[in-house]
């Protein structure tokens, strides 16, 4: 994707654009860093939503007489699916690009070096890799030792392309959702919808193969499913690896489409733009 | 003393005016809440449906009767939103050195923090959802006692004052660490425990989240008063006693923290 803003034409410009690129990671790393027991203490919450989801459903199994087998698949999916539902505030993120927008500042990197979206995205990178470090001791603990479960080599690379499908996707939608802000006063009402939307349809709440077949069929082709649902069914064996394959190229189709729409939304948006609220 | 409450029901009430004035201007944004809200309270029946006839079933819940649930726990959400709203964020406040300019202010600084998050589309957008949950249970043949459902609403509306009571004694532990940006992670997982009713919590985890977190009278307690399965004076009564608690920690917290504020970082 063309970085906007930058002067495409030039490999030195390149070279520049890299460069405060990294310098950028290093900077969001610190202020991620800059309160160190807030960091520590914002992991509570996953394991606090990962006991209510293992207390409900090994009750609910252990009621309905389920396998063992079964109930440790359930479990490790949603191991899985609350940690990448944890890993970044794709709302916040929404909601600060209206603030710049709505704010005015949005101005300042239209004229900056690095594009706008290039900047969200290095913090959103930066967020989500630290916050997997920090979390990795507890995902390790509870998604392996405890349960005594191994994925193979296969799976967790399959995790990876998939997550990294489903960061990417999830992303630019809320990234498109943020940059109708150039459109429209207040976005938090089609946030709210979509989140809710997302969650349910992208396997939060519940796997999507539990869905009534007709559902299934729907959902299969909507980018809801790959952010959680798809590297969670991955790592935890819910899906034959030989299965994700058309889904990638799914995948990356949604990836380009909303690559267009990006360039679309950020052209119109910013040509009717007046430096000052919409 | 009565001029000190006529005062603030004055405050409060300027800050409902704007928040009206906000709703308004914000009109489709306005609209769309409520529509997600509407999206939410249907996929979440859906949720239910597919797990009580595809999955488990659920000792002691119908679907008409999870529907009384949910109506509970969106109104809960609706009285937390609507006027709990900056108890999670006035850390940002105290941090930032803020907090001076509500400290100087003729009004209590806590009053102050919950007139500015005040949110009236919060309270509003939750109304035809609860409206619409409470058809589906007569719907679905689920008997309802009116008392109950009073004394439910009454519970609720306690649990969730005392929940931001919560909130604003987890922010104000800024005046001793800085930034407790934490508090709204436990908050999204405390509200998370009202999705589901706490019977599958087991005796002892609901009692916690009962008598210490307010999260059973949010809507586990009520529903079942509303469907006469808890006696609703004893479920009043619990629920009063649990605001008591958190009144008394909230006013600790917040003087030992004033007293050490400086301004600027906490």
């Amino acid at each position: 994707m063309k970085v906007m803003g930058g002067n495409p034409m030039l490999f030195s410009s390149r070279i520049k654009d890299a460069k405060v690129f990294v310098a950028l990671l290093k900077f969001y790393s610190k202020l991620s860093v800059a309160y160190k027991t807030d960091l520590a203490l914002r992991w509570l919450g996953y394991p606090a939503r990962l006991l209510i989801t293992y207390l409900l459903w090994s009750y609910l199994l252990r009621v309905n007489h389920v396998s063992k087998e079964q109930t440790n698949s359930v479990i490790i999916y949603f191991i899985f699916a609350l940690f990448f539902s944890h890993l970044y505030s794709f709302i916040r993120m929404s909601r600060d690009i209206r603030e710049e927008i709505y704010g005015g500042d949005i101005v300042l990197y239209m004229v900056r070096p690095l594009s706008h979206l290039a900047m969200c995205l290095t913090k959103a990178i930066m967020t989500i890799v630290l916050n997997t470090l920090f979390a990795l001791p507890i995902l390790v603990i509870v998604g392996f030792v405890i349960t005594g479960y191994f994925p193979s080599i296969s799976q967790m690379l399959m995790l990876l392309i998939t997550f990294f499908l489903g960061f990417v996707m999830t992303f630019m939608i809320y990234y498109i959702i943020g940059l109708t802000s150039f459109f429209t006063d207040e976005i938090i009402g089609t946030l709210r919808l979509f989140m809710i939307l997302s969650e349910f349809f992208g396997g939060v709440y519940l796997p999507l193969n539990y869905f009534p077949p007709f559902f299934q069929k729907i959902l299969y082709y909507s980018p809801f499913q790959f952010w959680v649902y798809l590297p969670a069914s991955m790592i935890s064996g819910n899906i034959a690896i030989e299965s994700a394959f058309p889904l990638l190229v799914i995948g990356i189709g949604w990836i380009l489409l909303l690559a267009v729409l990006i360039r679309v939304i950020w052209h119109f948006g910013s040509s009717r733009y007046s430096g000052h609220s919409v | 003393m009565i001029k000190t409450w006529i005062h603030s029901l004055k405050i409060f009430s300027a800050g409902f005016r704007l928040s009206y004035r906000e709703t308004v201007e914000f009109g489709l944004s306005s609209l769309l809440s409520v529509v997600s809200n509407l999206a939410y309270v249907f996929l979440f029946l859906m949720f239910w449906n597919i797990l009580l006839q595809r999955v488990a079933e659920v000792p002691g819940w119908s679907l008409g009767e999870m529907a009384i649930y949910l109506a509970f726990a969106e109104f809960f959400h609706a009285v937390v939103g609507g006027i709990g709203d900056y108890a999670i964020k006035a850390y940002v406040y105290i941090i930032s050195g803020r907090f001076d300019t509500i400290l100087t202010r003729p009004a209590d600084p806590r009053m102050m923090l919950i007139v500015l998050g005040t949110n009236l589309s919060n309270l509003i957008r939750s109304i035809p959802s609860v409206v619409v949950l409470l058809i589906v249970a007569v719907r679905l043949g689920v008997h309802i006692n009116a008392f109950g459902i009073f004394m439910g609403l009454l519970a609720s509306t306690v649990a969730a004052i005392a929940l931001i009571l919560v909130y604003f004694t987890g922010s104000f532990i800024s005046f001793w660490i800085g930034s407790t940006k934490f508090v709204e992670e436990i908050a999204q997982s405390l509200e998370s425990l009202t999705k589901y009713p706490l019977t599958i919590l087991g005796n002892t985890l609901r009692l916690v989240f009962t008598l210490l977190i307010p999260i059973g009278f949010a809507a586990t307690e009520p529903a079942l008063s509303s469907l006469s399965k808890t006696n609703p004076w004893i479920m009043i009564v619990g629920a009063l006693f649990l605001l008591s608690l958190w009144v008394l920690i909230n006013e600790i917290v917040w003087r030992k923290g004033k007293s050490i504020y400086e301004s600027n970082g906490g």
